[in-house]
């Protein structure tokens, strides 16, 4: 072999290797930022809206409890306000007392009544609306009954609101987390 | 240069190209990352119903209506009917107000239905059928819509009969589903009727006008509550 042929050779074998060389830094790079996106997009989706503290309760009877109670922004005719709920994953729908269907522009008469069937079979009814809260920055249109009961509690139930968002009662941190 | 590449094996040319496509793509990652994204939040309509699957399972014994709950409702409202031996959803079996059929039931079980009031229906006696076997509640259930201008208000041991229309006769109130009820012949020139001190709550009311037909009123819910 003489050496204009081993020179051609040589040509060949590093033209082959930058080939190499280009095409898996092209892979590389494709499959770094085809992994990245899907990474930091899901982080992004799973974006944290609140973390605040569980709320500490004394009980006569079984001591302290630490509830999941936030205050959140409810949005009334004259803007947002400021009440205190409570995140029962328990319950199938939020419900607010009756006295709050007026604030909300809302005549009980006209709105819907849905039967509920409680603590030994015994039924109540409410009157179903929607109401719009702020969690974070985030503004969220959710259903909402109304109970016949004069101050029963503020809750957030799952319609809407828990199928929506990512909440974590994490009692060994004492806190609530909600990600969008 | 060419030197270098010469010297490049296989191995050392996949280790150069995880080191460079990482530093090409870690800046581009960072871009995305710092930028906001637009999430959509999905609404709570959107989960779609499962169909329901009935089981069907006809009444063992002799069916009795205990009561109903509430005495009044608009189309769109749930109603309870409680008893004993209603079966789970039997097959040919409804509740009717009047001879309007219901086809909305959110719960058929044996001691317990709940309907829904259809459109258009009105005011008329609650009839539970199941299969040949019929039965009626003796007290009319009073269906109202948002054209009523009738109102019977009930507070401070009174009734107050508002927009009444002329043909009204009497005013029918149950304390208790099985009381006799307390009967108020109206006088066209009187619109608060005084409720005896015996009666503590009311659980039925209905309006009837001249020809013994149930003439429908709006009532507001927690002036009913127990």
């Amino acid at each position: 072999m003489d050496n204009t042929e081993l020179e051609k050779l040589n040509d060949n074998n590093r033209f082959i290797k930058v080939m190499v060389l280009v095409f898996s830094i092209s892979l590389f790079t494709i499959l770094y930022i085809f992994v990245g996106v899907k990474f930091i997009t899901a982080r992004k989706k799973q974006s944290l809206l609140l973390k605040v503290p569980l709320r500490s309760l004394q009980y006569q009877t079984i001591g302290e409890t630490y509830e999941p109670i936030l205050e959140i922004q409810l949005k009334l005719p004259d803007g947002f306000h400021k009440y205190d709920f409570l995140l029962d994953s328990g319950a199938t729908i939020s419900s607010l007392p009756y006295e709050m269907a007026g604030k909300l522009n809302f005549d009980i008469m006209t709105l819907p009544r849905i039967a509920f069937t409680g603590y030994g079979n015994s039924t109540s009814f409410a009157y179903q609306g929607s109401m719009t809260i702020q969690v974070g920055n985030s503004e969220s249109l959710i259903p909402v009954v109304f109970t016949e009961s004069s101050g029963s509690k503020y809750l957030i139930g799952r319609k809407g609101f828990f199928e929506n968002y990512s909440i974590t009662f994490n009692h060994k941190d004492n806190t609530i987390e909600i990600k969008k | 240069m060419f030197k270098f590449i010469d010297s490049l094996s296989l191995k050392k040319i996949i280790t150069l190209s995880v080191i460079i496509s990482s530093l090409l793509s870690i800046p581009l990652l960072v871009i995305y990352a710092l930028n906001p994204i637009e999430t959509t939040n999905s609404s709570a309509s959107s989960v779609a119903g499962e169909p329901k699957i009935f089981k069907h399972t006809d009444p063992v014994g002799t069916t009795k209506i205990s009561g109903i709950k509430p005495f009044w409702g608009k189309a769109g409202d749930e109603v309870v009917v409680w008893g004993e031996n209603f079966g789970e959803y039997p097959i040919n079996s409804y509740i009717a107000i009047g001879n309007a059929k219901i086809t909305e039931y959110s719960k058929w079980e044996d001691n317990q239905i709940v309907f829904t009031v259809p459109q258009n229906s009105t005011s008329g006696k609650i009839s539970l059928s199941i299969g040949n076997y019929q039965l009626t509640w003796d007290k009319a259930f009073n269906v109202f819509n948002t054209n009523t201008q009738f109102a019977l208000v009930f507070n401070n041991k009174k009734i107050t009969l508002v927009n009444y229309p002329e043909n009204i006769s009497k005013v029918y109130i149950w304390q208790t589903l099985y009381s006799e009820p307390e009967v108020f012949e109206v006088d066209k020139g009187q619109t608060v009727y005084e409720i005896p001190k015996t009666i503590n709550s009311i659980e039925w009311v209905s309006v009837e006008d001249e020809n013994k037909v149930g003439i429908p009123f709006t009532v507001n819910p927690l002036e009913f509550t127990d």
